[in-house]
């Protein structure tokens, strides 16, 4: 069991009051708050040894450097990669996942090959693969969720065939809070020999990940979901395909030699890493992954699976009374991530938003980069509470007690 | 902001629902989403003598766009066009007399952005 008192005491941000009352954070799919040490990992750096990495040859140069690459091993080992040079640093999972379109998808994908990605799937794990489309011809293909949400395995084997060249899905779903069963998913099609993307954005953060039992071919995940700095994510691709792919960005350090007419590229990862990359954000991600280690991935995931429980029965018990109150995805906690979306019939997300804001109670509400799910769904926007390390019960009550006050006020 | 936002005054403009519907032969017509949120509100103006005789709004949106909606759409009737295009950004915020944050302030103004879109409408439907 994780000591949320004890966490909380490490943030900060959670003592501050929103609106006069004690804020209750719980947005956290959206971006996760930083604790002290994360946060005086990167003052550090900054005070002690910035200088640009791989580039110097003087003794702050070399400290930067060993500071980035050890964070690249502390990644790697996190999500249990079988090299460091497995991983890119990014800047989120957005470009990590464009990075692929650009430089795999793009390069390899041909005229009526086609990509299979789940209608969940969050618009940095959608559009990016719309333009691959654009430039090669190749088709999208979507699979959709059942009715509790979950993944349809016959409607997936049914869209997979030979012309399936990519496939694309998150690990958990940012709206309806589902964890998809990717080892599954990536045994399948392996079968039809595509290579596979797993979005890990709401994943990574929130339970154990090991890269080599899920056998994908990309895994990408963004440093500020999981208590890291904004402005650095990271790619996972298997050092074979690593070395078919061209170049995503060009420029300094990614470079092996350059005269005035052509150049020839570094190995990977810095082949996919020019310019100067966020050394502190980095450092302050390797910080995070230090701080989740120490609480264990695995009792990070219990805490939220116990959070969920008591969520959905404190969503069941309101719904008895608010007959309007519906939630998004599965009823069994087990097979959801740290979050439930939710709706009130013939009541705005947004008004509801503002009225637990006015609580202190920080939640999302709208699409959440997610339009093509809620159009599936035939639904408006909706509201997204989110949890993590240092939320507990206490937090979903406030969330609960501001929902029926919402109600009161907006029926 | 919020507290004031959600007070009696306010939710008592926007549960009455002045303005909400449709007319089936409006003389002008608009429509504008806002960006921020996908929420979208359609408004339809009838004119007479060149002057706005009914105004309505409609579409999906929150309690801010709606209430704001409804007092934009008391506020013009009366109004010619060449007053509608004389309109201000800070003159409907200033009628709508709350505090909002800058994203709010988009949704207080959605109507006031079909309003233009409506006119426009009308100037090349003219032309």
């Amino acid at each position: 069991m994780l000591d949320v008192q004890k966490i909380k005491a490490d943030f900060p941000i959670l003592a501050r009051q929103v609106n006069n009352r004690d804020l209750v954070y719980l947005d956290n799919a959206a971006t996760s708050q930083k604790p002290n040490q994360v946060l005086t990992a990167v003052s550090d750096y900054y005070k002690t040894c910035n200088a640009n990495v791989h580039r110097g040859s003087h003794t702050l140069a070399d400290e930067a450097t060993s500071l980035y690459e050890k964070s690249r091993e502390i990644v790697a080992k996190f999500i249990g990669a079988r090299l460091s040079e497995e991983i890119v640093f990014v800047k989120n999972t957005t470009e990590a996942i464009n990075l692929v379109a650009y430089s795999y998808a793009s390069k390899f994908l041909q005229k009526d090959d086609e990509i299979l990605l789940g209608v969940w799937e969050h618009h940095s794990n959608l559009v990016p693969w719309q333009e691959v489309c654009v430039k090669t011809g190749a088709k999208l293909v979507y699979t959709y969720p059942t009715k509790d949400g979950l993944f349809d395995y016959e409607d997936f084997k049914s869209k997979l065939s030979k012309k399936t060249k990519l496939v694309a899905v998150a690990q958990a779903s940012n709206v309806l809070g589902t964890i998809f069963p990717v080892a599954d998913i990536v045994t399948e099609v392996k079968k039809v020999g595509a290579v596979v993307v797993i979005d890990g954005a709401q994943s990574a953060p929130h339970m154990p990940v090991d890269v080599q039992k899920l056998g994908c071919d990309f895994f990408a995940f963004s440093g500020h979901k999981m208590l890291g700095p904004m402005g650095v994510g990271v790619l996972y691709a298997k050092s074979e395909v690593l070395q078919k792919m061209d170049p995503f960005i060009t420029g300094g350090g990614m470079i092996f030699e350059v005269d005035t007419q052509n150049s020839t590229w570094e190995k990977p990862p810095y082949k996919f890493e020019a310019g100067t990359p966020d050394v502190g954000g980095a450092v302050g991600l390797a910080k995070a992954i230090q701080y989740l280690r120490e609480l264990g991935m695995t009792n990070v995931r219990s805490h939220e699976v116990e959070l969920n429980a008591y969520a959905l029965e404190a969503f069941r018990k309101a719904g008895l009374t608010l007959s309007s109150l519906n939630i998004l995805g599965p009823t069994d906690p087990q097979k959801r991530t740290g979050l439930i979306s939710f709706y009130l019939a013939g009541m705005h997300a947004h008004d509801i938003s503002a009225i637990l804001d006015q609580r202190g109670v920080a939640v999302r509400s709208g699409f959440h980069c997610a339009m093509p799910l809620h159009q599936h769904l035939k639904l408006g926007p909706t509201c997204r509470a989110s949890w993590y390390i240092y939320n507990d019960t206490t937090d979903i009550d406030a969330l609960l007690a501001g929902v029926l006050e919402a109600s009161r006020i907006l029926l | 902001m919020t507290d004031q936002l959600y007070r009696q005054e306010f939710m008592d403009i926007y549960k009455s629902g002045v303005n909400y519907g449709q007319m089936s032969d409006p003389t002008l017509t608009g429509d504008k989403v806002n960006s921020v949120c996908g929420d979208k509100m359609t408004l339809q103006l009838k004119l007479a003598d060149d002057k706005v005789a009914d105004a309505k709004f409609s579409g999906v949106s929150c309690a801010v766009s709606k209430t704001s909606a409804s007092i934009l759409t008391e506020f013009i009737k009366g109004k010619t066009v060449k007053e509608l295009q004389n309109l201000t950004e800070a003159q409907i915020l200033g009628l709508i007399k709350f505090d909002l944050t800058a994203s709010r302030q988009q949704c207080a103004l959605l109507c006031y952005y079909a309003l233009q879109e409506a006119i426009k409408n009308y100037a090349t439907a003219k032309n």
